[in-house]
């Protein structure tokens, strides 16, 4: 599911060059090159720092509300001078060169600033049964750095916010008090080491790592078959470690899983705390859409309904559901219309599949909600229409919610199109009939029985 | 359209427009020239679209209008045609005769409304300047200028007008040119512009250097004219880099140079330097400047010219094509370097100018170690 950096900007520019005045776009956008993608954060180098300023300063801002609807998730662009522009034999006016010969001694005394992102904060997590474990030893160790929980080892799926626990705990910590602290991702760690030897500065490196109070790493599991890398790292843990100093990890699984480490990292790595985050549940994604529009202050723009519907068909990621809220604002405010359930359909068609819009769609064999409903009707001897009309006496309103169950159950309809099949209902009356029929087909023998009754009436192969 | 003109009148004011019109384009018009004939005089014009030039000659006029000639064609037969007086006369639309002693030609043209029209400027700057001022602070900067497209903005000059002073700066990165001339412009005046240094040479070659020039602003279009001759240019937009944030203000080395001398050590330098870099060493000791090229493919060269030095030696890699290019452009026979280290800019400053403004080159060495 990643793209790589270069279509990932090449899809952005498409869409920029809408926005922006050609000749601006030419001069400012074409000569650029994507270098690196990082989680959400997109490097893009340029030839000289003048055009790396100007385009922080012009057009970064443009380039990272466009990324919703170019990409469908929010992404970062940050620009830099290209590297090889820096190392080039004719030196540059507008390039500062290399750290390599002269300012590596400057740079080695200089403590590396932790490039965290100041959304990522303990405020702004939203904590639930999912991650409730790896949040507690953040917490913790947000208290206490370097006592109970070293190494904290967090492990998850992309996307369900292990960067944004760790540097969480950074923001705690350092806003208590300035630390030395460096946060970057294995990869980088092992070009940066990479690069220490080829300029011989691995003595400077080992100072910069080694003299940190806090050394965040985010997916360790970059670092599989890097020998030297994964030994240079090895030292480097052990001396914090041993100076009681945190430090904490992230990867795409527990550590004894990583393959192409080491055990002796791998047993390093479990020595403290080892806490997974899981894909968040129905309910705790509706708590993560909420946070998000209370966030960008959208909590009088996004209808419950809306974010009951995203929470339901997003499932894989919680950047994806960040994604969601954004293309969804970009987009009403592109259309210029309130954000309604029709406008989030149509905004997230790519994420939302439309299913069973009430009567007619159904899943290939036969099976849609009004054949459901129909079958149902039968099994209760009330009339399909019944189902559907306002009507709420007991009559009616035990097979409608037994019929809601089989929809929800057998088409894995969604609850706003389940509540416009049954005469426009809303999805939270959904929620709840389904809650009831649930409670009578465990509690309620005779329930139970019609129920299978219509579950043989529906179309063969249905059940 | 009917006129009779001079050949030579003729043949000046082809070669004034002819650079003006596009060697290749996908609109054919423009590969024509613009002929318009008024009581005044006839018009020739031309135009890429980007950059506009049009000169207005002396002839005898009989009858006025318009038509466009295909610009090739015209300046070849022009440039062949015995020192006779030219009579050019349109056959309808499309289609003219020129006539010259015995010798008769009919060429195809295009109607004038396939034209395209000049961008609208308006000369209420009012801002004139005397044409060898201009003339000076183009020859002096516009070679500096980049042809990379990966720094488009680094294509034009920037010319930047003040109350009592011109500047243009022109730089591809890695040498940069600046000159600045004491003008009276009238009080409050100001204006950036960054001008393809295609229009300015153009303004450069048309203008006679006593010519007051008259400067004009459009819609992102600059334009000069004199009573007879203008030349308008699309700008290009941007803002233009801070030239003025790398202007090094504490180098503290100096060497003074004999021009004539170092042009000529560089040029015998730069046979066996590497055709990529062109990279020379320069070792400057207090007496002595000492030249050293190594290039692992082609072979080596050694030269040493006299100088006088001031700071502690220096052992610095220039492209020496920069080099050259920039002393080409120095108005003095002694010139002034001026040093912090080997990875910093040098600047070039022509020593004893008798000049009333101020010239500054600066040049960004290249790494001795690759």
């Amino acid at each position: 599911m990643d793209l790589a950096p270069q279509e990932v900007w090449s899809r952005l520019l498409e869409c920029a060059r809408r926005e922006i005045a050609e000749h601006t776009f030419r001069t400012w956008l074409e000569p650029t090159q994507a270098v690196e993608l990082r989680g959400d954060r997109l490097t893009v180098a340029v030839p000289d720092q003048f055009s790396a300023d100007w385009n922080e300063s012009k057009h970064a801002a443009l380039l990272t509300s466009l990324a919703p609807i170019a990409l469908g998730h929010p992404c970062q662009v940050q620009f830099i001078v290209d590297s090889r522009a820096r190392s080039r034999v004719q030196m540059d006016l507008f390039v500062a060169p290399a750290a390599s010969q002269t300012s590596t001694t400057n740079g080695a005394m200089a403590a590396p600033r932790p490039l965290l992102n100041a959304k990522y904060t303990l405020d702004n997590f939203v904590i639930g049964k999912s991650n409730e474990l790896a949040a507690s030893a953040a917490l913790a160790v947000a208290e206490a750095p370097g006592r109970d929980f070293n190494p904290l080892f967090i492990y998850g799926a992309t996307g369900i916010g292990k960067t944004h626990l760790m540097q969480a705990v950074a923001h705690a910590i350092l806003t208590r008090k300035p630390l030395r602290a460096a946060y970057l991702g294995a990869e980088q760690f092992t070009n940066e080491y990479v690069m220490s030897i080829q300029a011989r500065t691995t003595h400077d490196f080992r100072r910069r790592f080694r003299e940190l109070d806090l050394l965040l790493i985010d997916d360790v599991h970059f670092l599989k078959g890097k020998e030297a890398t994964q030994e240079e790292f090895f030292h480097t843990f052990n001396a914090l470690y041993e100076g009681g100093r945190q430090i904490i990890l992230t990867s795409d699984r527990p550590p004894s899983e990583i393959p192409g480490i080491e055990a002796r990292l791998v047993t390093r790595f479990q020595w403290g705390m080892v806490a997974d985050i899981e894909f968040p549940d129905f309910e705790h994604r509706i708590a993560i859409l909420r946070s998000k529009a209370h966030q960008d202050h959208l909590q009088h723009t996004i209808p419950d309904e809306v974010l009951h519907l995203i929470a339901e068909h997003v499932r894989s990621s919680v950047r994806e559901l960040e994604g969601c809220i954004i293309k969804l604002i970009a987009f009403a405010s592109l259309r210029q219309q309130p954000v309604t359930v029709d406008l989030a359909i149509e905004a997230l068609r790519d994420r939302i599949k439309p299913a069973a819009p009430g009567a007619g769609a159904g899943d290939g064999r036969g099976l849609s909600i009004t054949t459901i409903q129909s079958a149902v009707a039968k099994a209760w001897g009330v009339s399909a229409a019944a189902l559907t009309s306002k009507s709420r006496t007991r009559e009616v309103a035990v097979p409608r919610q037994a019929a809601m169950l089989l929809s929800r159950e057998l088409l894995n309809a969604h609850l706003a199109d389940i509540g416009n099949a049954f005469g426009g209902r809303d999805h939270s009356t959904v929620i709840h009939s389904l809650e009831r029929a649930r409670y009578l087909r465990a509690a309620d023998q005779e329930f139970a029985e019609r129920l299978q009754l219509a579950v043989l009436e529906l179309p063969a192969g249905a059940a | 359209m009917r006129f009779t003109i001079a050949r030579e009148k003729l043949q000046e004011a082809l070669t004034s427009v002819a650079p003006a019109v596009p060697a290749k384009t996908t609109l054919p018009v423009l590969a024509n020239i613009l002929v318009e004939a008024s009581e005044r005089g006839v018009r020739f014009s031309g135009t890429d679209l980007d950059v506009a030039v049009s000169v207005e000659v002396p002839a005898d006029v009989e009858m006025p209008g318009a038509l466009t000639l295909p610009a090739k064609r015209l300046g070849e037969i022009t440039r062949e045609l015995p020192p006779a007086p030219v009579k050019i006369a349109a056959l309808g639309e499309q289609r003219a005769t020129l006539e010259c002693g015995r010798t008769k030609f009919k060429l195809l043209g295009l109607p004038r409304d396939e034209y395209p029209a000049f961008a609208p400027v308006e000369y209420n700057t009012g801002w004139r300047v005397k044409s060898s001022v201009l003339q000076e602070l183009i020859s002096r900067t516009a070679f500096a200028v980049s042809t990379e497209e990966s720094r488009p903005i680094l294509n034009g000059v920037l010319w930047e007008v003040r109350a009592q002073m011109l500047r243009m700066v022109a730089t591809n990165g890695h040498r940069l040119a600046l000159m600045e001339s004491p003008v009276e412009m009238g009080k409050g005046s100001t204006g950036d512009f960054i001008v393809p240094p295609r229009a300015l040479e153009q303004v450069r070659r048309i203008f006679p250097p006593e010519e007051e020039i008259e400067i004009g602003k459009g819609d992102n279009h600059l334009a000069f004219r004199s009573p007879i001759a203008s030349v308008s240019t699309r700008l290009i937009e941007g803002p233009y880099p801070n030239y003025d944030q790398v202007i090094p203000r504490d180098n503290d080395r100096f060497a003074v140079v004999d021009r004539p001398s170092l042009v000529s050590a560089l040029r015998r330098m730069s046979v066996v330097a590497s055709d990529q870099t062109h990279r020379v060493k320069l070792s400057f000791n207090t007496a002595l400047l000492r030249f050293t090229v190594q290039t692992p493919d082609v072979g080596e060269g050694q030269d040493e010219i006299p100088v006088q030095y001031t700071g502690d030696s220096l052992d610095i890699g220039f492209n020496s094509s920069y080099l050259l290019e920039i002393l080409r452009y120095m108005p003095t026979d002694e010139v002034r370097f001026t040093f912090k280290t080997a990875e910093r800019a040098a600047t070039v400053l022509p020593e004893n100018w008798a000049g009333a403004g101020k010239y500054v080159c600066l040049v960004m060495p290249l790494r001795l170690v690759d």
